[in-house]
């Protein structure tokens, strides 16, 4: 991401079932909290991870987050986390970002909601190659 | 599982949720939920979320859900004490959940299920219809 | 180019007290106003740091590494901050830098032949332009920090809550209601009714002058949101030509409460909470 000008890598969680979102939201939850995020933004935050993890289990059975703390021009701090699966991929992006689009019978608000949950979000994604979504929050 | 009590007190079960529940233990206990109706049969069902830190699209749509669940076997449902961090998520997230009904607190709650249960209320007169 | 590089620099190097004199009466002459932010003492001592490290940059480039750029964009950072800061325009700041090539070229023109002039001027140009961009970019980034600090201060003092009876608060909407704007007014509102526990918010929107589509989905927005709180939403001051706007939009307002007057609201707010004045 051209906006961060360096990182460091906090923790790493594998993820292959409903206890890891769990572990996964529980960590970067209390990862906010100590950089000193508000409530809200832990909030919203910590919901988009629980969708992203959610999707990892569900689309590709397994998969990885990393969570980085970054920082960005006058020192403001940000965190990052990187949700990546070698699952089946998306093989059309912009239709699966649409609210309301699932191919698991669920409300499909996780990618397009967990987009509107953070500051920036990127995802790439690859038929049979599976899929890299990193978000990022400022403080 | 068993984490999640179920209270039954008169005609109304109240379920006070404590803890962060993953995606099968929320199925559970919504299962749970139904066959407590089932068994008792109440005329209200109280949840209580004022300790649930993060609600995404999984648990509100299981939320929704069971409360159209519960209306199919006869039973009101009031949420209570959402988190105002959570509101705001959710309504960023896109999911308004336009049927549930709402209240600030158990007490709140109770009160607009005996309403709701009782007759027809000023605020509520829309709601008749599914009622009858 | 290097070599020449290091010719200019060495060139530069033996005439630098010239130049600094000449670049110095130039920016008193001719941008004043940056010599008055600045003081003319410190302009002299800044010019004085710029050109000696400038002088040392040449051969380098651009190297982002070499210890001299670093200092010169140091100092350029610093005089551009106070220069945002003093609201001096971006060609003032700029001007601050620019100026040098009055003072560089003419030694450059006399000492070097037409050939090697056109080389080294090019050379020149392309330094200095570069910094000269990096003193916009910091002007721009101090601005943005001022903008964003005013527009945080001005947010905070624009949704005053208003408690108007026991278990109803009232928020008077005034002005532009952009989803900025409704994403702080919801936080507000909520955090009241978190606080206060009551039962009904009343939205006025007497103050807010045009009610289009994407006012009229922030309105509902908020008003889901007290909803989901467990709280009744009522929004007042829904003028004729505001009805007439939203129902000719095609805007459905039908799940909420609407009423024309504040009174009407309050009235609403009272029955709906088992009260009565009085």
């Amino acid at each position: 991401m051209k906006s961060s000008e360096n990182s460091n890598e906090c923790f790493e969680i594998l993820i292959s079932n409903y206890e890891d979102i769990i572990l996964a939201r529980q960590k970067v939850k209390s990862f906010m909290q100590k950089t000193g995020f508000s409530v809200l933004a832990q909030t919203r935050i910590v919901t988009a991870v629980s969708e992203l993890a959610r999707n990892i289990v569900v689309h590709a059975g397994q998969g990885k987050m990393s969570a980085y703390q970054i920082t960005k021009k006058r020192n403001r701090p940000g965190l990052k986390c990187v949700f990546k699966d070698q699952g089946p991929g998306i093989s059309n992006i912009d239709e699966a970002m649409k609210e309301g689009f699932s191919t698991s019978n669920s409300l499909g608000l996780g990618l397009s909601g967990a987009r509107k949950l953070c500051n920036e979000f990127h995802i790439e994604s690859a038929e049979k190659k599976g899929t890299t979504i990193s978000i990022v929050e400022w403080l | 599982m068993g984490e999640v009590t179920i209270l039954n007190i008169g005609n109304n079960i109240i379920v006070p949720v404590q803890t962060e529940l993953h995606d099968e233990d929320a199925r559970q206990l919504q299962t749970d939920i139904l066959k407590k109706i089932e068994n008792t049969g109440a005329k209200g069902l109280l949840i209580d979320v004022s300790a649930v830190s993060i609600i995404d699209s999984f648990l509100g749509r299981l939320l929704v859900e069971t409360s159209k669940m519960a209306r199919l076997m006869g039973t009101e449902t009031v949420l209570v004490g959402m988190k105002k961090e959570v509101v705001l998520t959710l309504i960023q997230l896109g999911l308004q959940m336009k049927n549930l009904h709402t209240a600030l607190n158990i007490e709140d709650g109770l009160a607009l299920l005996e309403k709701m249960i009782t007759g027809p209320s000023l605020s509520r007169r829309k709601d008749e219809k599914f009622r009858k | 180019m290097t070599a020449i590089a290091k010719e200019i620099s060495t060139l530069l190097s033996e005439h630098r007290h010239d130049i600094w004199e000449l670049w110095n009466k130039y920016l008193i002459v001719r941008a004043k106003s940056v010599v008055e932010v600045v003081g003319v003492d410190e302009t002299k001592a800044r010019t004085r740091t710029l050109l000696d490290n400038l002088i040392h940059v040449l051969p380098a480039k651009d190297d982002k590494t070499n210890e001299s750029y670093q200092k010169v964009m140091e100092v350029l950072a610093k005089v551009s901050r106070r220069m945002s800061e003093q609201n001096m325009t971006p060609s003032e700041t700029a001007m601050f830098i620019l100026s040098v090539k009055e003072a560089v070229f003419p030694v450059i023109q006399e000492h070097f032949d037409d050939k090697k002039f056109a080389d080294a001027i090019i050379t020149v140009n392309h330094l200095i332009d570069h910094f000269a961009l990096t003193t916009f970019e910091v002007y721009l980034d101090s601005r943005e920090e001022l903008i964003s600090d005013q527009q945080n201060a001005f947010r905070e003092i624009s949704v005053p809550v208003v408690k108007v009876w026991e278990k109803i608060i009232m928020i008077p909407l005034i002005g532009m209601l952009d989803s900025e704007r409704t994403q702080m007014m919801m936080e507000v509102l909520l955090t009241a009714l978190e606080d206060m526990q009551s039962k009904v918010a009343i939205l006025d929107i007497s103050g807010i002058p045009v009610v289009d589509t994407l006012v009229a989905r922030h309105l509902i927005t908020a008003a889901s949101a007290v909803r989901l709180m467990g709280a009744e939403c009522i929004i007042t001051g829904v003028r004729a030509k505001i009805a007439q706007t939203l129902v000719q939009l095609g805007v459905d307002l039908g799940g909420f409460t609407t009423c024309t007057t504040m009174a009407d609201g309050l009235q609403l707010a009272l029955e709906l909470t088992d009260q009565k004045i009085g």
